[in-house]
């Protein structure tokens, strides 16, 4: 019997309990506080075992009701598991129910690894029911039960996908498990901190960066179901809203084009929607069931023909800036090849929905096409050679001896040539 | 009509084509099979008035002078002066054996933006034969020490051979250690003296990814820039995972194009080209830029290239190379030629 249904019986039973006591006229209160000490105590232990059965069976707990993570191996938990295993029964062929699961857990596995990459779209109320229920297949598909069912020609397939299961789980609790390090919040750009620079000097610009970074992992469900805490959260939201901002005034300041930010602002209020769905970590154990949502081609089309009218204006506009570019063009692609696979276009069951989906494919791919060929890769000149050291004169200097001791112990230089090198390495006025 | 003036970038002037190094991987087109005219240098006056002539017709800033071994014409400061006096920056291209102390005090004092020097590699003997001149590493580490201590602009440039590919990393650390502010790191680019020795010079895209590896590497651990130059093709070499490093490719058709005057003005489309589009003397920059032989040259892609998603940008490698080695514009580089079968084109 499931446990949920086990903790309403108790509770219900409790209830009962109460409304008989109260029915034949006890008087709880007064019972409480007089009678024989024995007499109180055993009142007092029935009410609390009442509410702690109570509570338990209170609220749709997927925590109460997911089970139990598979014991990793070698582990007591696991050899437990091993003893109330019976012994491996060989069918003569593995059964249908056998390679249904098998088949499932490959489906799941192919999603899986999508997640561990941060590629495509990710549900975060998915993450949580795949992780989950790829974690109870492990656990039993590990057992002779299961594998009582699997031919011994089948078994090594069967084997190896539960291995590669298990390895994904384990890569994915560690990459889930990684502290929450948000970057520096970002401050409402004014016209005077962006006049006169350029683009990737701005305060506002790195802001956006480094956000556009940690949020997108956050989005791609590479932080696990739960990345945050509520005021984690808030503040992240906060943060992307004056980045969104921002993107306003780098725009009113000429530091890119009306195509460049619209298509920003997009991708930010994408990424903004997909961090308001998941839950904080406090809300971990009030995780109602919700029906599981699987991501749809037709989502891809929507997004590009949304995307499509300033990415054709971006295509044709004299100036691109290439940080800008790379940032917008990655979700763009990213559709684009969704709706250039087959097993995608396959799910428009119309063949007018099918053919709006290509046109729009192929509107897209053409003007991230012209895009792409002016920003990658550059041309430099032949005699301009870029000589702006990476590092601070001093570190270089010190670096600059540390390299010349090593070529005059192996006597390269003539010593004239390695005295003059070694003074100037030692100068602190050598700078061109 | 044109509502502003138009304007190129930089031009290269070859001063002269004597050397006094050999260099077996040198482009120098008067150095290949086919014939070039050889040319006895104008005097100085004469020279001076070509390059007036051309900075005002092209309104070009920068001169990068060039040769043969440019320090071997005694008027050399006299040239360099005038560009500085005219506002025109000048960097220096030389194998630093004439780099004396006198000179860089005569040239010092502004007058020359960027000094290139060969550092082909940091074991002496690699150096010395490769430049084809005994003694050759010694002058150059003693005119890259000089510079420094001058505090001038210097740039080693490395040309990546079979014959100094493996001593790379210790030859940019050397560089490095002398001060330099940038390398140019260079695969061997077939032309002139070296269209002869391709199969000795050419090193393959495996050995020059390692190359690139560790470019990658040093450029991280000391900050100096380091510039691939001579096109990379990104179907052999995967470009874009290099932070740390610059690539160029062909500029050919853009204001940056490294369009070239030999000593008696001839101009030609770069300097590893040996078309020669006509005389600077006696005609327009811009007619020689805007003519047919100029717009062939532009406009000239391998076969091997079509459908390529960089096709316009990389060009198909160096065509002047090409042109140099098969006589052909439209024949393939001889680098992408000789390992075509390993090119994986980038897809969309």
């Amino acid at each position: 019997m499931p446990q949920r249904a086990v903790n309403l019986v108790l509770a219900l039973a409790g209830v009962a309990a109460v409304a008989l006591l109260y029915v034949i006229g006890a008087d709880l209160a007064r019972a409480a506080q007089r009678g024989p000490r024995w007499k109180r105590c055993l009142l007092s232990a029935g009410l609390a075992l009442l509410a702690a059965v109570g509570i338990s069976a209170t609220g749709c707990s997927a925590g109460g009701n997911a089970p139990a993570a598979a014991p990793e191996a070698g582990t007591a938990a696991a050899a437990a598991d091993a003893a109330k295993d019976a012994p491996r029964v060989s069918p003569a062929a593995t059964t249908e129910y056998a390679r249904t699961r098998i088949r499932e857990l490959e489906k799941r596995l192919a999603h899986l690894e999508k997640m561990e990459a941060g590629a495509d779209e990710v549900n975060p109320l998915w993450i949580d029911a795949l992780a989950t229920s790829t974690q109870v297949d492990v656990r039993f598909m590990n057992k002779n039960e299961f594998l009582s069912q699997v031919s011994d020609a089948d078994l090594p397939h069967a084997r190896a996908a539960i291995d590669r299961a298990a390895a994904v789980l384990k890569r994915l609790e560690a990459m889930w498990a990684r502290p929450y390090q948000a970057p520096e919040s970002p401050r409402p750009a004014s016209p005077e901190s962006l006049a006169g620079k350029r683009l990737e000097e701005t305060d506002a610009w790195k802001n956006l960066t480094a956000l556009w970074a940690f949020g997108g992992e956050i989005a791609a469900g590479r932080r696990g179901p739960f990345p945050f805490n509520t005021r984690q959260q808030e503040q992240l939201l906060a943060d992307l809203q004056i980045v969104r901002k921002n993107v306003a005034a780098m725009e009113n300041a000429g530091l890119f084009s009306a195509a460049e930010a619209g298509l920003l602002g997009l991708n930010l209020d994408a990424m903004i929607t997909r961090i308001q769905q998941f839950r904080p970590e406090e809300l971990r154990m009030a995780t109602c069931y919700q029906p599981v949502r699987m991501v749809s081609p037709n989502e891809s089309v929507e997004r590009l023909a949304a995307r499509l009218p300033l990415l054709e204006k971006l295509a044709a506009s004299k100036t691109l800036h290439r940080e800008v570019v790379e940032k917008v063009l990655v979700s763009i692609e990213t559709d684009i090849l969704t709706l250039s696979k087959e097993e995608s276009l396959k799910e428009f069951a119309k063949a007018e929905e099918r053919q709006k989906a290509e046109k729009t494919r192929d509107a897209a791919k053409a003007a991230a096409k012209r895009i792409r060929e002016r920003i990658v890769p550059q041309r430099t000149c032949y005699y301009l050679v870029p000589v702006e050291p990476a590092k601070p004169a001093k570190e270089q200097s010190r670096a600059r001896q540390e390299a010349l001791e090593k070529f005059a112990a192996a006597d390269t230089l003539r010593p004239d040539v390695l005295r003059q090198a070694a003074a100037n390495a030692r100068s602190p006025e050598n700078k061109t | 009509m044109t509502l502003l003036p138009r304007r190129h970038d930089s031009l290269v002037f070859e001063v002269t084509q004597r050397c006094n190094h050999a260099c077996a991987h040198c482009y120098n087109a008067w150095k290949n099979a086919r014939p070039y005219p050889a040319a006895e240098e104008l005097g100085t006056a004469e020279t001076l008035a070509m390059l007036g002539k051309v900075l005002d017709e092209s309104g070009a800033h920068l001169v990068s002078l060039s040769g043969g071994e440019p320090m071997l014409r005694k008027d050399i400061f006299e040239i360099a002066e005038y560009l500085a006096a005219r506002g025109v920056a000048a960097n220096l291209i030389t194998n630093g054996s004439l780099v004396t102390e006198d000179a860089i005090a005569r040239l010092a004092p502004e007058k020359i933006s960027v000094w290139e020097l060969p550092l082909l590699s940091a074991d002496r003997a690699v150096h010395d034969r490769m430049s084809g001149a005994p003694g050759a590493f010694d002058r150059v580490t003693m005119a890259l020490a000089n510079l420094k201590a001058a505090r001038q602009r210097v740039v080693t440039v490395f040309v990546a051979t079979r014959a100094n590919i493996a001593t790379w990393p210790e030859t940019a650390e050397l560089a490095f250690a002398l001060g330099a502010d940038g390398i140019m790191l260079n695969r061997f680019n077939p032309g002139g003296e070296g269209s002869r020795h391709i199969e000795q010079l050419q090193a393959s895209p495996e050995e020059l990814s390692r190359v690139l590896d560790q470019a990658e590497a040093i450029s991280e651990k000391y900050g100096i820039p380091i510039s691939c130059s001579i096109a990379m093709p990104p179907c052999l070499f995967r470009t874009a995972r290099y932070k740390h490093l610059t690539f160029g490719f062909c500029a050919a058709g853009t204001e940056r194009a490294y369009y070239t005057i030999d000593p008696v003005g001839n101009l030609r489309p770069c300097n590893h080209s040996p078309t020669i589009l006509g005389n600077v003397r006696e005609m327009n920059f811009w007619d020689l830029v805007d003519s047919r032989a100029a717009h062939d040259f532009t406009a000239a892609r391998p076969e091997f290239c079509a459908g390529c998603r960089l096709e316009t940008t990389c060009l198909g490698g160096c065509k002047a190379a090409a042109e140099a080695c098969c006589g052909d514009l439209q024949a393939m580089d001889p680098f992408l030629a000789a390992f075509a079968g390993q090119a994986v084109k980038p897809a969309m």
